[in-house]
């Protein structure tokens, strides 16, 4: 909820989240990232993920998560593309 | 509630609040690379005792989270985890265990088998 | 009495060998059966040892020859796969490719089957769910030479094609790569460039 009256307030058009350091993601975390990225996306906000381990990933997508409403880069820089992209 | 003796056991977690989530899931992560597990795999447990630990903290408050070193015949290194809480239902006297096991050999990918059991 | 027997076996098979011991025992007495067949049993189980290791290590082996990941352009990968996969390759090919796609920074990772005759549904899903981490990490998935046993059985457990991009061929994968990649270049000297004149 927080997060959102920052966006409305600030107009924030994007979001980015760096996961480099994070070494396990399981189904609670991703669900409430994707929860928040489609409310973000709701008020025109985009939520990007980048730096997510080979590892996690690949145990996301064996585990069967699903991370919707949440485009996924492979570093800052790129990131900040894929926004620059969806504007 | 099945017996479980907590000294046959190499790693017990008490779960009962946010946090021992966090924590099971980093006691998992060293106890799997201890046991030389591929860092895939490492992941794979790490993830699949969060998993364990949030389950029994959203549905029962409170549970315990075994785990131990296995060693199989063909000299295959597995972890076994069991995940023990009452489930709703306690003021009947219902209790419901639930026993995962989860066997990773240390280079292959994850076999879990499932069973559960109620008392 | 282990050397003996090792020597014979070298020769002539365990069937035969043991034929020849039953004989022995029945023409002379005392024969010392029991050792006899000790020293039989240990050496068969020496030799499985031996070669049970001899398995392992070419598994290994084919392991590192079989997932070979080509960079064939900057920020393009390249995965032939060969061969019939099990899922103990499989898991260890996405395991690979995950790593490097990873490291390299991949914008695009080229599977191609070809090579790959059919799949069953259970190393299908497998493949699927190595593109889905593939895509996590921030690329996309191009798959080239799907074979029709392959398109049939994906197609039966479910896949959601919108997640891959298919191409007929190794070219047309290339070209779709490449002209994503010079895209990126382009854009980021306008945006360069764009930032440039804004400082003035």
């Amino acid at each position: 909820m927080q997060l959102l009256n920052q966006i409305n307030e600030k107009n924030i058009r994007g979001i980015v989240i760096d996961v480099s350091m994070v070494d396990v993601i399981d189904s609670y975390i991703s669900f409430v990232l994707s929860e928040t990225a489609g409310m973000a996306k709701a008020m025109g906000c985009y939520t990007v993920i980048c730096g997510i381990q080979p590892q996690v990933a690949l145990t996301l997508a064996q585990m069967g998560v699903k991370l919707k409403d949440i485009f996924t880069a492979s570093s800052l820089e790129d990131a900040m593309d894929i926004l620059d992209r969806l504007d | 509630m099945i017996d479980v003796n907590s000294h046959d056991y190499d790693i017990v977690l008490k779960i009962k609040d946010e946090n021992d989530i966090a924590v099971s899931r980093q006691m998992a992560k060293s106890f799997a690379q201890k046991n030389n597990f591929s860092l895939a795999d490492v992941t794979k447990i790490a993830m699949t005792v969060s998993e364990l630990a949030r389950n029994i903290y959203r549905y029962a408050k409170e549970g315990y989270i075994y785990m131990r070193k296995k060693q199989g015949a063909d000299k295959a290194v597995s972890i076994e985890i069991l995940a023990c809480d009452r489930g709703p239902g306690i003021e009947n006297v219902e209790l419901a265990a639930v026993r995962t096991t989860c066997c990773l050999r240390p280079t292959r990918s994850i076999w879990t088998n499932m069973t559960k059991v109620q008392a | 009495m282990k050397a003996l027997i090792s020597n014979f076996l070298d020769r002539i098979s365990e069937k035969e060998l043991s034929d020849g011991i039953g004989l022995l025992h029945a023409k002379i007495e005392n024969f010392p059966i029991v050792d006899v067949y000790k020293a039989f049993t240990e050496v068969l189980g020496d030799m499985n040892r031996e070669n049970q290791m001899r398995i392992t290590e070419l598994r290994d082996i084919l392991a590192e020859l079989a997932t070979p990941i080509i960079r064939l352009w900057q920020d393009v990968l390249l995965v032939p796969v060969i061969g019939t996969l099990d899922s103990q390759r499989a898991q260890s090919m996405a395991e690979k490719l995950l790593e490097s796609a990873a490291a390299a920074r991949a914008k695009v990772v080229i599977v191609d089957v070809t090579g790959v005759a059919m799949i069953d549904r259970v190393v299908g899903g497998f493949l699927i769910e190595m593109f889905n981490a593939v895509k996590l990490l921030g690329s996309d998935v191009i798959v080239t030479g799907i074979k029709p046993e392959i398109a049939h059985t994906l197609v039966k457990i479910g896949v959601d094609f919108n997640m891959i991009i298919i191409k007929r061929d190794l070219e047309s994968a290339l070209k779709y790569a490449i002209s994503i990649s010079t895209e990126d270049i382009t854009r980021k000297l306008i945006n360069q460039k764009r930032g440039n004149t804004d400082e003035e």
